[in-house]
């Protein structure tokens, strides 16, 4: 295989690698980059747990090659932290218990990030559109529904 | 789960890719969202060495508002048509339909062109395009072959293109004056059990044109005109033909064998899902 360089930057820090083209983005954060707060579990694009955003898209990392963040911008839960949303957001969380094993947060957090971006308001329906790909088996949805329709300012579900 | 070895390919040109494709044949796959190609080769059922990337391609990207209807280029994704203002205006099943495809995620980089050449059985576009008498455009032996739905996808997960052979896009016509096009669909699992449209047309209140597409449940889109059936019919009237018509058709539609879902449920779904599409269909082009 011919190794395929990738300059991009992740979470505000410029990165260049020469790297394998069959080498997921998943691998790459977790194993190159150190970056763990991305999940794997489904490994099949359906759970949502590896979310990331690239050029502010949600993507699952699981299924797509790090090859192709060449000249963009990723986005993990890393990179969230210690941002005003992100406070809100874990405030928000803990409040409602929106959290119990914690494993589908961070994809939850992403997915939330980009939907935040694109819509000033969403409604509720619009939230659970967006958030209809992250599984959670702990909470059943309602509390993570409810915490995050609070931090985008729409008004929680009944 | 790692993807087995490969080598990426990134030509600058659609006849570049062409050439490649050609030059590589049946060990090369051609590579876009990935999000149906990736997750076969994690699977190991394809095994392809080499990757040939459209993404970078201009030529297969775009939405374009033409006199007569909207040109979509292979390469767009199902969040631009979902999102775009001009398919928003003058197709809103189509961006409704493409809002409904899996998740955000796969939406934000599976593409058009690629969900129509993967051809998976159980899917959405394929069904409502052909209801849209959309025309795909595809360059065949190095020409530029125009085909509908039904034609361009011969069977699960088989299109009629041949190694170095591309999509470049899909044609679709604007919706006739006083037409409608409905598209529904029953989800259980991750993909759709039942996908169907309709396409229906009236003159004062009256039928004068309909066709109804159904997918999910066959091998390939099954596409039926009706309009010499429901023709000049409304009411009742129209209600108790396109009972007995759906009746009909989900009684002898080909059914793909080894689903989760029963053929009588999958059979009921059609003749539910089928009768629905036209009444909301002879509802919306009166309206």
């Amino acid at each position: 295989m011919s190794p395929v360089t990738v300059q991009a930057v992740v979470n505000g820090d410029q990165v260049k690698r020469s790297i394998p083209p069959n080498l997921l983005l998943i691998d790459f954060l977790r194993d190159e980059m150190g970056l763990t707060g991305t999940k794997q579990s489904c490994e099949v694009e359906v759970c949502g747990a590896c979310t990331v955003l690239v050029d502010d898209e949600p993507v699952s990392s699981c299924c797509y090659l790090a090859a192709d963040i060449d000249q963009r911008r990723v986005e993990t839960v890393e990179g969230l932290v210690g941002t005003p949303f992100h406070n809100r957001v874990v405030e928000a969380f803990l409040r409602h218990a929106a959290v119990q094993c914690g494993f589908c947060t961070p994809g939850l957090l992403l997915t939330a990030k980009a939907m935040a971006r694109r819509e000033a308001a969403p409604t509720e329906l619009e939230l659970r559109e967006a958030l209809a790909g992250n599984l959670c088996r702990c909470t059943g949805y309602h509390s993570v529904l409810q915490a995050l329709a609070e931090v985008l300012g729409s008004e929680g579900p009944a | 789960m790692k993807l087995p070895q490969f080598e990426l390919h990134r030509p600058n040109s659609v006849d570049g890719a062409s050439q490649l494709l050609t030059e590589l044949g049946d060990d090369a796959s051609a590579y876009s969202g990935g999000t149906e190609l990736l997750l076969a080769m994690k699977l190991g059922l394809i095994k392809s060495r080499h990757l040939v990337d459209l993404k970078p391609l201009a030529e297969l990207r775009g939405i374009e508002l033409r006199p007569g209807g909207v040109w979509i280029g292979a390469g767009v994704t199902h969040r631009e048509i979902e999102s775009s203002p001009a398919i928003r205006a003058v197709l809103p099943p189509l961006a409704g339909m493409a809002s409904q495809i899996a998740n955000v995620r796969v939406r934000a980089i599976g593409t058009i062109g690629g969900n129509l050449c993967f051809a998976d059985p159980n899917s959405d576009p394929a069904t409502l395009l052909s209801a849209l008498g959309a025309r795909l455009r595809a360059r065949v032996n190095g020409e530029s072959v125009e085909f509908s739905p039904e034609e361009f996808i011969e069977g699960p997960y088989q299109t009629l293109l041949r190694p170095g052979d591309l999509l470049l896009g899909v044609w679709i016509p604007a919706l006739p004056a006083g037409s409608a096009a409905v598209h529904l669909r029953m989800k259980i699992h991750e993909r759709p059990s039942v996908t169907v449209a309709a396409l229906v047309g009236v003159t004062r209140g009256e039928v004068v044109a309909a066709r109804l597409a159904v997918g999910s449940v066959g091998p390939k889109v099954l596409q039926v005109e009706l309009g010499e059936e429901l023709r000049g019919l409304s009411g009742v009237g129209f209600s108790t033909r396109v009972r007995s018509l759906m009746a009909l058709l989900a009684g002898s539609i080909p059914l793909l064998p080894e689903r989760p879902e029963s053929p009588e449920y999958q059979r009921h779904l059609v003749r539910l899902l089928g009768a629905r599409a036209l009444e909301a269909g002879l509802e919306g082009a009166r309206n």
